[in-house]
């Protein structure tokens, strides 16, 4: 038992070294100076904060922050509302054809998404979207509500239709029973839908780069990305703006970790 | 009693329905059409070709690199991770000093930006002034040293692998801890007593009750994989000398760079088909695995 629990910790320190030592390149480059030779091996011999004021300004970081966030807001709120509303409807549908319908929205969870990129591309054109962060919101709303459909619809079946049925003798409206008894009940459900949306837009790499390409538009991920092909030698000022591209996640997963990880786990094993 | 009328029906699914079909289904099912066409991206008319793009596509010899770097990320990447993830899964169930904390790491990458994830890694493999040339050098392995990892078309797939692997093996981890936290202490126990030792446990009991986070896991790597257009657009954007291109680099080039959507959209319709077949297909064989407890 002693020899076991030994080489556990051999095996997992291993696997810490492998997830850390790139996370610790990342830190110790970019603090060391941009015209002298790099030493990934090691701590800098002085530490060149300054890299992140100036990552901030020459990557016009604070305008992509604030873009990412517009993006994540709409996005968010819409994919919620779009889903619970959906997830509702399905479960209490039968007699007209909800399992279709459902059937058709798990499709999204399927099918690649790029495979329809020109056609919206050009949708969001005619619309005059393009370029603008409610055209990328709905775009992402659109791709991303088969999972929290699918979730809340899952939650719904294990809400006892006594619970409606009495409020419904008590004379509620539909709507009525749905704003007041139903979605103060999906708090857990919630929580998992926001985590796995909010990520996902966060994250959203693919999206900007079609839909938005006016320079002023970009989201963080794309604005790091021309980051890159503009000054393309500088690593530390370079991996500065992605420490800082990765901090507002890496600083929210530090006080809430179980409950992202949960979230992310959750929504993928009932998925 | 029916809690909702057909118009509150209606209502409650409306907005899904719309924002789904309008931006999500109807553009890819309109592919359906597109694929058979001419279509040049520049508006919505195209002239009806026929089978002719899916002829091309067939001898196109960078639709056969798409199909291997494809099986790469979808077969091997996904056994390499999910044998590590299965086994850190397994040790770090058990009562460690620290376990939390370490799970919470090995599980970090997975909510990284991927744009991030492909700097770091170039940087690590880059020539010269990189993170591997340097430490290979310190360990005196000079031709290891040397390696262009992402620079040369026979190992830069392997190495995109690799930050794959680096990335999500966390998250599969933790799926499969959720599917053991779902296996009874009362069947070790009385394993125990029988006196098997760990490894027959291992295999005997925790891996045939693990095959549905298996099933979920597996389904879900395989179609993220088939999916896969980030990680190589952000380190090698295909290259070099197309060795990396995948479905997803290719459609994206053919819609945006070289104006072919029209034959992008049949190789989206190709892929579609495919990942749909190999999803039914594992849960099908993996379904047939499953034992109850």
């Amino acid at each position: 038992m002693r020899a076991a629990k030994v080489s556990s910790y051999g095996i997992v320190a291993v696997c810490l070294a492998v997830i850390l030592v790139p996370l610790f390149v990342l830190a110790t480059v970019s603090l060391q100076n941009a015209s002298g030779t790099l030493n990934p091996l090691a701590l800098p011999e002085t530490y060149h904060w300054s890299n992140y004021p100036k990552a901030i300004e020459v990557g016009r970081l604070v305008l992509y922050f604030t873009n990412s966030v517009t993006v994540l807001a709409v996005s968010l709120s819409a994919t919620l509302v779009c889903s619970i509303l959906a997830g509702y409807a399905l479960r209490h549908g039968r007699a007209w054809k909800a399992d279709w319908y459902f059937s058709y929205f798990l499709l999204g969870m399927i099918l690649p998404g790029f495979a329809g990129t020109i056609q919206s591309f050009l949708l969001l054109r005619e619309l005059s979207l393009l370029n603008t962060h409610l055209g990328l919101s709905i775009i992402q709303v659109a791709g991303g509500m088969a999972l929290p459909i699918f979730l809340y619809f899952q939650f719904f079946k294990t809400v006892p239709l006594e619970i409606e049925e009495a409020a419904m003798i008590d004379g509620c409206s539909p709507i009525r029973i749905f704003w007041q008894v139903v979605v103060p009940l999906t708090l857990p459900v919630t929580s998992t839908c926001i985590i796995v949306i909010a990520i996902n837009s966060w994250n959203d790499f693919f999206g900007p780069l079609v839909y938005l390409s006016s320079p002023d538009s970009r989201t963080l991920p794309i604005g790091l990305m021309f980051f890159k092909t503009q000054y393309s030698a500088n690593w530390p000022q370079l991996f500065a703006a992605s420490a800082l591209v990765a901090m507002p996640i890496t600083l929210l997963y530090m006080f809430v970790q179980r409950f992202i990880i949960k979230g992310l786990v959750g929504g993928a094993v009932k998925g | 009693m029916r809690i909702l009328n057909l118009k509150t029906f209606l209502l409650f699914l409306a907005p899904a329905l719309l924002l789904y079909s309008l931006f999500y289904a109807g553009p890819i099912i309109s592919g359906l059409y597109y694929g058979f066409t001419d279509w040049k991206g520049i508006s919505f008319s195209a002239n009806w070709i026929g089978l002719d793009n899916f002829k091309n596509v067939f001898s196109d010899p960078l639709f056969a690199t798409a199909l291997r770097n494809m099986f790469i990320l979808a077969v091997v990447v996904i056994a390499v991770q999910h044998a590590i993830s299965i086994f850190l899964a397994v040790l770090l169930d058990q009562k460690l000093r620290g376990v939390v904390w370490m799970r919470a790491v090995i599980f970090y990458p997975a909510i990284l930006n991927t744009v991030v994830i492909g700097y770091i890694w170039s940087y690590m493999y880059s020539p010269f002034v990189g993170f591997l040339p340097k430490f290979f050098e310190s360990l005196g392995l000079d031709t290891l040293a040397n390696i262009d990892w992402l620079g040369r078309p026979d190992t830069a797939i392997y190495a995109i692998s690799f930050v794959i692997i680096w990335q999500y093996t966390g998250y599969s981890m933790m799926i499969y801890m959720a599917g053991l936290q779902g296996i009874s202490s009362d069947i070790y126990e009385s394993a125990s007593i029988d006196g098997a030792n760990a490894r027959q446990k291992f295999f005997k009991i925790t891996l045939p009750l693990l095959v549905p986070a298996i099933t979920v896991n597996t389904v879900l790597s395989v179609i993220g994989n088939m999916k896969q257009f980030e990680h190589i657009w952000v380190m090698t954007q295909g290259g070099p000398a197309n060795s990396t291109q995948v479905f997803g680099t290719l459609i994206y080039q053919f819609a945006f760079k070289t104006s072919q959507p029209g034959y992008g959209t049949a190789m989206a319709i190709l892929l579609s088909i495919l990942i749909m077949l190999v999803t039914v297909s594992i849960i099908r064989v993996l379904g047939r695995w499953e034992v109850k407890q």
